[in-house]
């Protein structure tokens, strides 16, 4: 998932439990099992705005763009940008302001 | 001169509306720390008008929020340095950006001005890009309204 230049993170890391079952069903190795849940938690994670495109993708040790081929594969909506109209209008403010300098 | 990040960078990528920002913009910025988080094949389609720029790691960031990663405070430190803004749709790089002073933008307001300034050349082009956008990021239907408005 991750080649030489991805950044080497050390994460700490704790246990979930899962029902035996879903190796059956799934029928993913226990290691692909544990890799595939973590990358769905990250994946409604970044959809709920709680955390940026960059750490989710570096949680998950994937590139952001192979990253977000899996958020859209999903047809997931990421929440983040702003959220009033108070706000968006300062966001193109922002842009008339530069265009002005 | 603005910073992207990778939300907006990928965004306007896949919209294919690069070549229309660097008609608004000029030009933009990205951070060495940024690039690196793409792929080999994705990094060799940005365009020369974006600059890829080493951020000042000198520079101390207090109060650091879990939900960043340090791409993303490498933005933040290039936003501190050259004191301009970022365009960004993450919420929690937003928000510390916002807590520090620095300017924000994102990829919606950014499609309007693409469409205010006749850069998006037709309503029905714009609303195609729209819906696109859509497809990704969650638009209320108020801010629809607004993006819609002239």
């Amino acid at each position: 998932m991750c080649n030489s230049i991805c950044n080497i993170v050390m994460l700490e890391k704790i246990k979930v439990k899962l029902p035996v079952d879903l190796l059956e069903l799934t029928g993913l190795s226990f290691e692909r099992l544990e890799e595939k849940s973590l990358l769905i938690w990250v994946l409604e994670l970044y959809s709920e705005g709680k955390i940026t495109l960059s750490k989710a993708a570096n949680l998950v040790q994937m590139k952001v763009d192979v990253f977000l081929s899996e958020f859209r594969k999903r047809h997931l909506k990421h929440m983040g940008g702003p959220e009033s109209v108070q706000e968006v209008q300062k966001d193109f403010d922002t842009i008339q302001n530069l265009n002005k300098d | 001169m603005i910073i992207f990040d990778n939300t907006v960078l990928s965004a306007f990528t896949r919209l294919k509306l690069l070549p229309s920002l660097e008609i608004l913009l000029k030009s933009a910025i990205i951070s060495k720390e940024i690039l690196n988080e793409f792929s080999l094949q994705w990094q060799q389609t940005i365009p020369n008008w974006i600059k890829i720029l080493q951020s000042d790691n000198t520079i101390i960031l207090k109060d650091i929020p879990k939900p960043l990663s340090s791409a993303d405070l490498s933005l933040i430190r290039l936003a501190l340095e050259y004191d301009i803004p970022i365009a960004s749709d993450d919420g929690p790089l937003r928000t510390y950006a916002k807590k520090l002073g620095i300017s924000i933008t994102g990829s919606l307001g950014l499609l309007k001005a693409l469409n205010q300034k006749k850069i998006i050349e037709t309503q029905k082009e714009y609303i195609k890009f729209l819906n696109l956008l859509q497809e990704d990021i969650y638009i209320s239907d108020e801010l629809m309204k607004w993006a819609l408005k002239d």
